[in-house]
């Protein structure tokens, strides 16, 4: 087997050290497991300010500008607010909420799932997006959400990127990214990391990789937090 | 890669011929098809065409409403009544659907009722067959007791047949035991006889009586004769002596030539003394047969008589006729007339070649052995053989008249004697050596045997009297018409006269330079008055010895072109003729 | 084989028939006929129902319309599936034919995924085979296939075209010779109460008991001795998953 690709088993493990990583963050990443069965997910809430474009179809073109600022703004609050006052991110909405609204966009409810694909035996991104009425948004609506620097590019082959698919393990429509490439991205960082014998969280890498494009940042403490904590942990990694 | 619909499954799978799971797949998804999508297919296209139709009239009713309304009303009623029109066929064809569907039932019914009457059927069949297998089965067990009855059967049968061959054996035994000892009480019989003769003979010897010795002779072959003469009714007699002074040339009379020359004398003399009127024909000698014979120097006749190479020859003792037989399967009949020889008749019957043939002395009657284990009787006017005597082991090389019986030699070593009225052996004698002549004097039989000896037997062959050795294989042996001289010839190239009754050979052999005996079965022949003795050779050569000389009188050459195998001489003396391997016959006489 | 070329075909060719009718909460200008059709089983529904839609709207004043969805006793059907996979998940102890209730208002955006256009269905369509060969030939066989390739097979079932599209198919459906077949074997099991999943689920035994659950493909019962491997050649549907349906048996 590729080293490339990922066991379930090393997927739950680097799960559990990114998550206690999480935990030290604060970044309010919790496992969910399935009801009556092993299987499980990584979840996250957060809230984003974004212009929403109401419109059927969305213009890659026509509001780039207006939507790139508010969209990393809202990421640095958040993050810095869990840093500071120690409150989980659930309880941040209504401040969200009353911050950004106030700036001609919206705040958006995202949900992002970490779900293990036997097929491509890679990890999946799953999320939703819903405005804080509870009304979903259309996939048009999610592409606007997308930085207009990747957008262009990914929109270039629709089916290898965001498509609306069932949540596999609660059977609601979910936005994914799709897992096929996952493997041939993710090869080259693999083999420099092996040759630095660097002590690497494949979900961490992989997520720090394909967050960004549907707006979920990966803070860089999770890195400069893993020295300390990886050498307990080192043995629990499989090569 | 292997294509698609290949015989994958046969790696994946545990079956690859049946396939029970893939025929229940394909049952299963035509019963799917069935009964999910082919009853619903007409049904939905049949609405989507009404669907179509109504989607018309709606088209009509809605541009009805728009447009003017009393033009449109025609045109309602048109549709209205197209509709209802639609909505009879419709009801029509539904109609016929449900005949349809009545008329399937029914079929289905049928086939109901046609099913259950199969079960029946089977049913009975069922019981027919357990039925016929119990029968089956109780035959079964009477054929096995069948069997065992009859396997007991034949094993009593195999015991009763084991005591009867038991029983068969000691009635054997007892047979054989009183034969001997009738054997015995008539050898000691014989003995007696014998020994009383020998008294007799010794007296007669002894007693010096003037009449001449022969008569004595003749007295005591009366004796031993005293069957026949008695028998011979006295016109018989009377016509023998009448005609034998022409025997040259008579017809076929009844003179036996068993009665020696001596017997006749004697007859001769009492008919002389009763009717001395007859001495003008032939004077009464003593001891001599009234025909001299002659020495041939000439062929009177040379003919090719035979197909194939001719064994043996001989004349009829009271006629003047030839017999001739050959390998050629057939005795050929010679008339003699006027140094010529006639075909008269041929007689046939033989599956193979024929060894020897001789008349009997009536000359009706001719005997012939053959190479076919069997002896051949004919009569003269019937060519088709009256008698076939069977019993001999091999070939039949010698067979000869003996009064009415017949006796025959053959190769396979014995001596037979048979009984013509019943056409069976009565006598058989065992010489242990291949015999390949036989001559009968009175009451003997004379054989001459390879092993190189010339066996006497009394006339039932009952036992070898005497026995006598010679200097080689005998070939043939011949006896003078006073049976008192016997010849033999052997393969050392000599001839020999013996004295029967002192059973010794007389002097030297008769040999020749350039005589050379052909073959194992050459015949030779004693002129009937013992004076000549004549033979064959190889080189084709008849020669002749005169005995009282011992010297050769006569080589006759040149008209053989084979090696002679038979000679024989007439009873009158006159006539000698030979026989070659080649088929041809040459009548000889002095002239 | 002539058998398994058969046992193509009738999966292929496998209707249902349907009743559809308009929810009667919708507004019309007038009463709505049902429409029936026989709807192919290894297609979806979004693709097979402009007939309907067509049917429908007539009906309609256009500011009523929404998005069309369907449902059946309640459940909103999801066009993702496979139209036999719906039918033997939630109807196949039902009569026939199957009676399908149309929506074109409150589309439940929290069980259903959008589909605006045919585009839409061939993606999903796309994806499922490319997971499919991922676990088959590691992507292998439909990454060196060509765009046209790609899209034959699409118009194949968008079409209803049985060769057209088993010309392609079988690229995907062949396996080295050296190997026994595929890597994994792409199947997916439904359960009326939960989602679908790829996870195995032993199935009890039904000896002695009273058998409980029929396991379902393309509407019939295969043997449970019959081979994966060719269960997976010929009862896949065309994205090349099995779909696998586990229902309760019938209660008679």
């Amino acid at each position: 087997m590729s080293a490339c690709l990922l066991g379930e088993e090393s997927f739950r493990q680097c799960c559990w050290r990114f998550l206690k990583l999480s935990d030290r963050l604060r970044d309010g990443w919790s496992w969910e497991p399935l009801q009556g069965s092993e299987e499980g997910y990584m979840r996250k809430t957060a809230l984003r300010s974004v212009s929403v474009n109401s419109g059927p179809t969305w213009n890659p073109h026509g509001s780039r500008s207006d939507k790139e600022s508010p969209a990393s703004c809202h990421c640095a609050a958040a993050t810095e607010q869990a840093d500071v006052d120690g409150t989980h991110d659930d309880l941040d909405p209504g401040y969200d909420d009353g911050v950004v609204s106030g700036g001609g966009s919206r705040v958006l409810r995202l949900e992002y799932h970490i779900l293990y694909s036997c097929s491509y035996m890679a990890p999946v991104l799953y999320f939703r997006a819903s405005t804080l009425e509870g009304r979903s948004l259309s996939l048009d609506q999610v592409w606007s959400c997308v930085h207009p620097s990747f957008r262009s590019r990914l929109q270039r082959s629709p089916l290898t990127t965001i498509t609306q698919q069932e949540h596999p393990l609660l059977g609601q429509p979910f936005f994914m990214l799709h897992p096929c490439k996952t493997e041939e991205f993710m090869r080259p960082v693999l083999q420099l990391e092996r040759e630095q014998h660097g002590q690497m969280n494949y979900i961490l890498t992989w997520l720090s990789a394909v967050g960004p494009l549907v707006g979920l940042d990966v803070p860089l403490k999770y890195s400069t937090l893993q020295p300390p904590a990886s050498p307990p942990e080192a043995c629990l990694q499989p090569s | 890669m292997k294509p698609l619909g290949g015989p994958k499954d046969s790696r994946g799978g545990t079956a690859t011929d049946g396939d029970p799971w893939k025929a229940h797949v394909l049952l299963q998804l035509r019963r799917r098809d069935r009964e999910q999508c082919r009853r619903f297919r007409d049904l939905v296209c049949a609405y989507s065409g009404l669907l179509d139709k109504s989607g018309a009239t709606d088209w009509i009713l809605a541009s009805g409403r728009r447009g003017a309304v009393s033009p449109s009303r025609a045109q309602l009623k048109k549709a209205a009544g197209e509709l209802a029109y639609q909505v009879v066929e419709r009801q029509q064809q539904m109609k016929m659907q449900d005949d349809v569907l009545e008329e399937q039932r029914d079929r289905l019914l049928q086939d109901e009722r046609r099913l259950a009457g199969a079960r029946d059927l089977r049913l009975q069949l069922r019981l027919r067959a357990e039925r016929l297998g119990e029968r089956n089965g109780r035959l079964k067990a009477e054929y096995d007791a069948l069997m065992e009855r009859q396997g007991r059967a034949e094993r009593r049968l195999r015991e009763e047949k084991l005591r009867g061959s038991g029983l068969l054996e000691d009635v054997m035994a007892l047979k054989r035991q009183a034969a001997a000892r009738l054997n015995q009480r008539n050898h000691r019989r014989s003995r007696a006889q014998d020994v009383n003769l020998q008294k007799e003979l010794q007296t007669a010897a002894t007693s010096q009586v003037n009449v001449d010795s022969s008569l004595g002779g003749a007295r005591w072959r009366c004796l031993a004769l005293k069957k026949k003469p008695a028998e011979k009714s006295p016109a018989e007699i009377q016509a023998d002596f009448l005609l034998l002074p022409f025997l040259r040339s008579a017809p076929a009379s009844h003179v036996s030539p068993r009665i020696p020359a001596s017997i006749r004398d004697l007859f001769e003399r009492r008919r002389g003394r009763s009717r001395p009127a007859a001495e003008e024909e032939e004077p009464a000698r003593p001891v001599r047969v009234p025909a001299a014979a002659r020495v041939p120097g000439r062929a009177l006749h040379v003919l090719e008589a035979h197909e194939q190479g001719v064994n043996a020859a001989a004349f009829c003792p009271s006629s003047a006729l030839l017999a001739s037989a050959g390998t050629d399967r057939v005795v050929k009949v010679w008339q003699v007339r006027a140094g010529a020889l006639r075909h008269q008749t041929t007689l046939d019957g033989s599956t193979e070649g024929l060894t020897c043939v001789q008349f009997d002395p009536t000359g009706h009657r001719i005997l012939a052995g053959s190479y076919d284990k069997s002896a051949l009787l004919w009569c003269l006017d019937r060519p088709v053989a009256k008698l076939t005597l069977t019993g001999h082991g091999r070939k039949v090389t010698a067979a000869r008249f003996s009064r009415h019986q017949v006796v025959t030699g053959s190769a396979d070593g014995t001596v037979r004697m048979w009984d013509l009225q019943r056409a069976a052996c009565v006598h058989l004698a065992q010489a242990s050596s291949f015999c390949s002549d036989v001559v009968c004097s009175e009451n003997v039989a004379i054989s001459g045997h390879f092993d190189r000896k010339i066996r006497l037997w009394d006339t039932r062959l009952s036992s070898c009297v005497r026995c006598l050795s010679a200097q080689g294989k005998v070939t043939s042996l011949d006896l003078s018409a006073d049976g008192r001289h016997l010849l033999s010839c052997c393969r050392d190239d000599g001839l020999q006269l013996l004295d029967v009754r002192r059973w010794s050979h007389r002097g030297a052999a008769f040999r020749a330079e350039g005589f050379k005996c052909a073959s194992d079965s050459t015949k030779v022949a004693i002129s009937p008055d013992a004076c000549f003795v004549a033979a064959g050779s190889a080189d084709g050569a008849v020669y002749v010895w005169n005995v009282s000389a011992g010297n050769l009188e006569a080589r006759l050459a040149d008209n053989h072109s084979a090696s002679v195998s038979a000679v024989c001489w007439s009873s009158s003396g006159e006539y000698a003729a030979s026989v070659d391997k080649k088929g041809r016959a040459v009548l000889w006489s002095d002239l | 084989m002539a058998d398994d070329k058969d046992v193509l075909r009738d999966v292929w060719f496998g209707r249902i028939p349907a009743c559809f009718t308009l929810n009667q909460d919708e507004e019309t200008e007038r009463e709505a006929e049902p429409y029936y059709l026989l709807l192919p089983r290894v297609s979806y529904l979004t693709l097979v129902t402009d007939k309907v839609k067509k049917h429908f709207l007539r009906v309609m004043r256009a500011e009523d319309v929404g998005e069309m969805w369907f449902e059946y006793e309640g459940t909103p059907l999801k066009w993702h599936y496979p139209i036999g996979v719906l039918f033997d998940l939630h109807a196949s102890n039902s009569i026939l034919p199957w009676s399908i209730t149309v929506h074109f208002k409150n589309f439940p955006g929290q069980d259903l995924l959008h589909c605006m256009s045919s585009s839409v269905v061939e993606a999903h369509f796309m994806s499922s085979i490319k997971e499919a060969d991922a676990l088959k030939h590691k992507s292998q066989v439909v990454n060196d296939m060509q765009k046209k390739d790609h899209k034959q097979l699409w118009m194949g079932l968008q079409n209803d075209k049985f060769e057209q599209f088993w010309a392609m198919n079988r690229k995907l459906m062949e396996y080295p010779t050296e190997e026994a077949g595929f890597r994994y074997i792409p199947f997916r099991i439904y359960q009326v109460n939960g989602t679908h999943t790829s996870t195995p689920l032993i199935l009890e035994s039904s000896q002695g008991t009273e058998k409980r659950y029929q396991v379902v493909i393309h509407g019939i019962e295969p043997l449970m001795e019959t081979p994966l491997q060719w269960l997976s050649e010929h009862l896949s549907h065309p994205d090349n998953f099995l779909h696998i349906c586990v229902v309760p048996a019938p209660s008679d």
